[in-house]
C-alpha cells in the first residue's frame, strides 16, 4: 500500500512489502497491461544554508519568506516524490500548472522508486549533499526525521505566513505533529479499509449494504459465508503489521508506551496489552476455525486481494488507494461475477477512529532560506482544496481538506463510485486519542518487523496468541532500545 | 650476473699496463654492489608492477576491511552526521551472541549444505548423461547448460510466480493452492530458495563437469574397459579420481556462491519467514540498508570474513590433499 495508497505499508527490509508499487504493478500484470517503469533518480541542486532549528521550537524566520522576496527569481527547487502511474501523471500536470501560473518559484520533480529507497537515498544525501528542497516521506519516518535534525518544521512557515489550518482534517495534521509543532504537511494520505465482494454476501443471505463493523460481526458473517459456500473463507488476512496496527488503533489500543510515543519518546511496545491481546486472539481464532485465509507476508502484497477475485475469501483489509487498481482488474473482465466494495475497518467496538497513513511533505534544512519559502509556496499550492480534490478524484488519495469534498470534481467522483469515499469518511469519525492519532517510533520498521514475526509465528508455527504477542513484544522492545541507544537517548 | 666481469677474466686477457691491484679491487666492489643494486631494482620493479593492483586492493578491500573493524567498536547513529558512540567490545559481544546472528549463521550453513552437494551431484549426473556420443546430444547439452544464461533475478521471479499460492503452477501441482505460500512456511522456505539456487547454478555445474569429463583421456577408459570394468566401476575408480580437480573447483566455487547468495533471497523471501532464510549476507544488507546500523553490520561483516577465511583454508587443506592433478 502506501504508495499510492496506503498507510505505510512498507514493511521494509526483511519482509519488505513492496506494497503500493507492487500492488499496482501486479494489478497491471493481471490486467495484462504493461508494468510501470520506475523513475530514474536525477541530480538535485542543493545549497547548504542556515543550520536547522530545533524541531520543537517555532522560528518563523527559518521559513525564509523575506529571503524569497529578495531572491533572484525564479528560485529553483527540487521535490522528491514516490508517485507512480496515474498519481505521477497527476503530479506532473499539477506542478506544470504551478510553474506556469507564477514566476517566483520553479519546481523540478524527481521521482524516487518507492518510500524505502527514497529514505535510504535521503540519508546518504545527508553526507553527500545530494538532497531535495522538499520531499514526500511516508508516515513511519516522522520520528527519525525529527531525530535527524535535517528538516525545517513547517510550523515555522505556518507561523510566518499566518497560514490557516482549520479547514484541514484534524487527524491528518495530528499525525505529523511532534510535541505540538507541525513537522510536515499532510498531502498524499490514505488509510486501511475493508474490501468485500457483495455478491458473496448476497449468496450467504447477508445484506451486502451492511458489512460487518465489529470483530464479532466479521466472525459471524464469515461463518455464514463459509456455510453457504459463497466463498471458501470469510476473510483473507495478510500477515501485514500495518493491518494489525490499524485494527489496534481503531479498537483504542496504543501501539507503544508513553502515549504512543506522543508524550515522550517510546521505550516499549504495547503488544501484550489487553486490547492488543483481543486483536491477536480474534486473528488467531479466525485462522484456527478456518474462517480466515492466511495469505502470509506476500512481498507483492496482492494475494489477499486476488483471494477475493478467485472466491477464496469474501473480505480483506487493504489501503484505501488500492481501489483504483482493484477496480481496473475487475473491469478487465478477468474475473466475471466478482464485485468489489469498500467499508470502514471493523474494530472491537464501533465508534473508533484510525490514523492517517502515507505521505506528507517535508522541507529540508539544508536548503537556502529562499528555497525553503519557495518549497512552502508549493506545499500550500499542493494542499489547496482544488489540488486536493483533483488528486483524490484522479489518484484515489483521501483529501485532507474539508472544503475539497465540496468541489464538483470530487463530488462527481464520489457519486459515481462511492468506494472512493470510504477512506475519507473513516478519517472523519471517532474522537482523537493518542491511540488513533498514530504512533511515533524511531525504529518504526523494527517494530513492524516484530509484529510481522508475531503474526507469522501464529500463522505458520501455530503458536498461541499469547506466546506470539510476547514474542513480538520482546523483539519490538529490542528494536526500540537499540535505536534509542544509537541516538544516545537512553 | 653474466655481465659482471670476474677479475680472473681480466687477468687472463693480460692487461699488463693496469696496476695489478686496482682492477680486481674495482671489479670486486662492483661485483659486490651490482647484485644488490640489481636486486633492489628488481624489487622496485616488482612493486611498481604490483602498485596498480595494490592500490585497487587498498582502496576497495584493505581500507574497507580496516574501516569495518574500526566501526564494529561503535554504536553508529541512524543518520550520518550525528555522533557515534564508542561501545568497545560490548557491541561485538552482543551481536555475536545474539539470537539473530547465530540464526543467520545456522541458516547460512544449512543453505550451503542444501545447495552445494545437490548442485554437484546433479551437475555431474547431467554431464555424464550428456557425455555420450548420441545423435542430437548437442541439443541436450545446450538445454542442460541453459540456466547459465539466466540471471538470479530472472530465475527468482520465475519461481516466485510458479510458487504463488493463488495462481502458481507448482502450488497447483502440489495441491497447495489457496494455502500459505511455500515461501511463507518456516519449514519449507529455505528449501524452496535452495531449489531455485540449485536450478540456477546447475548450468554452471554442468559446464564445469563436462569440461572435466572431456579431459579424461579416452585411452584410460579404453584400458579400463579392456580390463573388464563396468560403467559403475569406471565412474567410481577412473572418472571420479580424474575429475577430482574439477570437483574440488566446483566445491570451492559453489560454496563461495552459496555464501554470497543474495538476489534470490531478496526477491523470494526478504529473509523471512521468521528469519528462516536470513543468511548472513542478507542479514548484513538488512542492517545497513534497512536498519541503517553500520556498527552492527560491521561486526557481522568481520565475522563473515573470518568464517569464510577459515572455511576456505580448511577446504584447501582437506580437499586439496585428495586431489590428483596428474593426467
Amino acid at each position: 500500500m502506501r504508495n499510492g495508497t496506503g498507510p505505510s505499508t512498507r514493511t521494509g527490509g526483511r519482509r519488505r512489502s513492496r506494497c503500493p508499487h507492487a500492488v499496482l504493478a501486479a494489478a497491471a500484470v493481471l490486467a495484462t497491461s504493461g508494468v510501470t517503469a520506475l523513475g530514474a533518480v536525477g541530480p538535485s541542486a542543493v545549497a547548504g544554508a542556515a543550520t536547522a532549528p530545533p524541531s520543537t521550537k517555532v522560528v518563523p524566520s527559518a521559513c525564509g519568506l523575506s529571503a524569497l522576496a529578495k531572491a533572484r527569481q525564479p528560485v529553483q527547487i527540487t521535490m522528491w516524490h514516490t508517485m507512480t502511474q496515474t498519481n505521477n501523471t497527476w503530479l506532473q500536470n499539477s506542478v506544470k500548472h504551478f510553474n506556469g501560473m507564477q514566476h517566483q518559484v520553479h519546481v523540478n520533480l524527481v521521482q524516487q522508486p518507492d518510500y524505502p529507497s527514497e529514505f535510504v537515498k535521503y540519508k546518504a544525501g545527508l553526507t553527500s549533499g545530494d538532497l531535495p528542497t522538499l520531499a514526500q516521506f511516508e508516515d513511519t519516518t516522522v520520528q527519525q526525521l525529527v531525530d535527524s535534525h535535517s528538516t525545517v518544521p513547517v510550523q515555522d512557515c505556518i507561523a510566518a505566513s499566518h497560514y490557516k489550518t482549520n479547514d484541514y482534517l484534524p487527524r491528518a495534521l495530528a499525525f505529523y505533529r511532534y510535541h505540538g509543532v507541525q513537522q510536515s504537511m499532510p498531502w498524499s494520505v490514505s488509510n486501511v479499509i475493508m474490501y468485500y465482494n457483495p455478491i458473496d454476501f448476497q449468496k450467504a443471505g447477508l445484506n451486502p449494504n451492511k458489512p460487518p463493523q465489529t470483530f464479532a460481526q466479521v466472525t459471524a458473517d464469515s461463518k455464514k459465508i463459509v456455510a453457504a459456500h459463497a466463498a471458501t473463507h470469510g476473510i483473507a488476512l495478510p500477515a501485514k503489521p500495518y493491518v494489525f496496527e490499524f485494527l489496534l488503533a481503531k479498537s483504542g489500543g496504543e501501539y507503544v508506551n508513553n502515549g504512543n510515543g506522543r508524550k515522550a519518546r517510546a521505550t516499549q511496545a504495547n503488544l501484550t496489552s489487553p486490547t492488543a491481546m483481543k486483536v491477536w486472539n480474534w486473528w488467531n481464532q479466525l485462522l484456527t476455525s478456518h474462517l480466515a485465509l492466511a495469505t502470509g507476508s506476500d512481498p507483492n502484497n496482492i494475494d489477499h486481494l486476488i483471494a477475493i477475485a478467485t472466491g477464496n475469501a469474501a473480505m480483506t483489509f487493504e489501503a484505501s488507494g488500492v481501489i483504483g487498481p482493484a477496480e481496473a482488474v475487475l473491469a478487465s473482465g478477468q474475473y466475471p461475477g466478482v464485485q468489489i466494495r469498500t467499508a470502514p475497518l471493523p474494530a472491537l467496538a464501533t465508534g473508533g477512529g484510525v490514523p492517517v497513513g502515507d505521505g506528507s511533505l517535508w522541507i529540508s534544512a539544508h536548503a537556502s532560506l529562499a528555497q525553503r519559502a519557495a518549497a512552502w509556496k508549493l506545499i500550500a499550492y499542493l494542499d489547496s482544496p482544488e489540488q486536493q480534490a483533483s488528486l483524490a478524484a484522479e489518484g484515489g488519495y483521501v483529501p485532507i481538506r474539508r472544503s475539497a469534498t465540496k468541489l464538483p470534481v470530487l463530488v462527481q467522483r464520489w457519486t459515481s463510485d462511492p468506494n472512493y469515499e470510504v477512506g475519507y469518511t473513516q478519517l472523519t469519525t471517532g474522537t482523537l486519542s493518542n491511540a488513533n492519532i498514530g504512533s511515533l517510533i524511531g525504529d518504526y520498521q523494527g517494530v513492524r518487523n516484530a509484529v510481522a514475526d508475531g503474526l507469522e509465528q501464529m500463522v505458520a508455527n501455530k503458536m498461541s496468541p499469547k506466546k506470539a504477542a510476547a514474542f513480538a513484544e520482546n523483539e519490538a522492545n529490542t528494536a526500540i532500545e537499540n535505536y534509542n541507544s544509537r541516538i544516545g537517548a537512553n | 650476473m653474466s655481465v659482471t666481469a670476474p677479475p680472473e677474466h681480466l687477468d687472463a686477457h693480460g692487461r699488463a699496463e693496469s696496476p695489478p691491484e686496482r682492477p680486481p679491487a674495482r671489479a670486486r666492489s662492483r661485483a659486490a654492489r651490482s647484485p644488490r643494486r640489481r636486486r633492489t631494482l628488481e624489487v622496485l620493479l616488482a612493486y611498481g608492477l604490483l602498485l596498480p593492483s595494490l592500490l585497487v586492493f587498498a582502496v576497495f578491500v584493505f581500507y574497507p576491511l580496516v574501516r569495518q573493524i574500526y566501526l564494529s567498536f561503535f554504536l553508529t547513529p541512524p543518520f550520518p552526521g550525528e555522533p557515534k558512540h564508542y561501545a568497545g567490545l560490548s557491541q561485538i559481544q552482543q551481536v555475536l551472541t545474539s539470537h539473530d546472528f547465530l540464526n543467520s549463521l545456522w541458516v547460512t550453513v544449512l543453505f550451503v549444505l542444501y545447495t552445494v552437494p545437490a548442485g554437484l551431484v546433479l551437475g555431474l549426473l547431467l554431464a555424464v548423461l550428456a557425455h555420450q556420443q548420441l545423435r542430437g546430444i548437442r541439443f541436450f547439452r545446450t538445454v542442460f547448460s541453459s540456466t547459465v544464461a539466466t540471471s538470479v533475478a530472472v530465475a527468482s521471479v520465475i519461481f516466485f510466480t510458479l510458487l504463488n499460492p493463488q495462481i502458481g503452477l507448482f502450488s497447483y501441482w502440489f495441491g497447495r493452492t489457496g494455502q500459505l505460500s511455500v515461501l511463507d512456511d518456516p519449514r519449507l522456505a529455505l528449501l524452496a530458495v535452495s531449489v531455485v539456487t540449485v536450478w540456477q547454478n546447475l548450468g554452471l555445474a554442468f559446464i564445469v563437469m563436462s569440461a572435466g569429463l572431456q579431459a579424461v583421456p579416452d585411452d584410460l577408459l579404453e584400458a579400463s574397459r579392456v580390463d573388464g570394468a563396468g560403467p559403475w566401476t569406471r565412474l567410481r575408480h577412473v572418472i571420479l579420481p580424474m575429475l577430482s580437480p574439477t570437483l574440488f573447483f566446483a566445491i570451492v566455487v559453489g560454496s563461495i556462491l552459496s555464501l554470497e547468495a543474495f538476489g534470490q533471497i531478496d526477491i523470494l523471501t526478504s529473509g523471512g519467514p521468521l528469519q528462516h532464510t536470513n543468511v548472513l549476507v542478507y542479514a548484513i544488507y538488512d542492517q545497513v540498508f534497512n536498519q541503517n546500523n553500520q556498527g552492527r553490520a560491521a561486526v557481522m561483516t568481520v565475522a563473515l570474513f573470518l568464517i569464510t577465511l577459515v572455511f576456505t583454508l580448511i577446504q584447501i587443506r582437506l580437499l586439496e590433499r585428495r586431489v590428483t592433478y596428474e593426467r
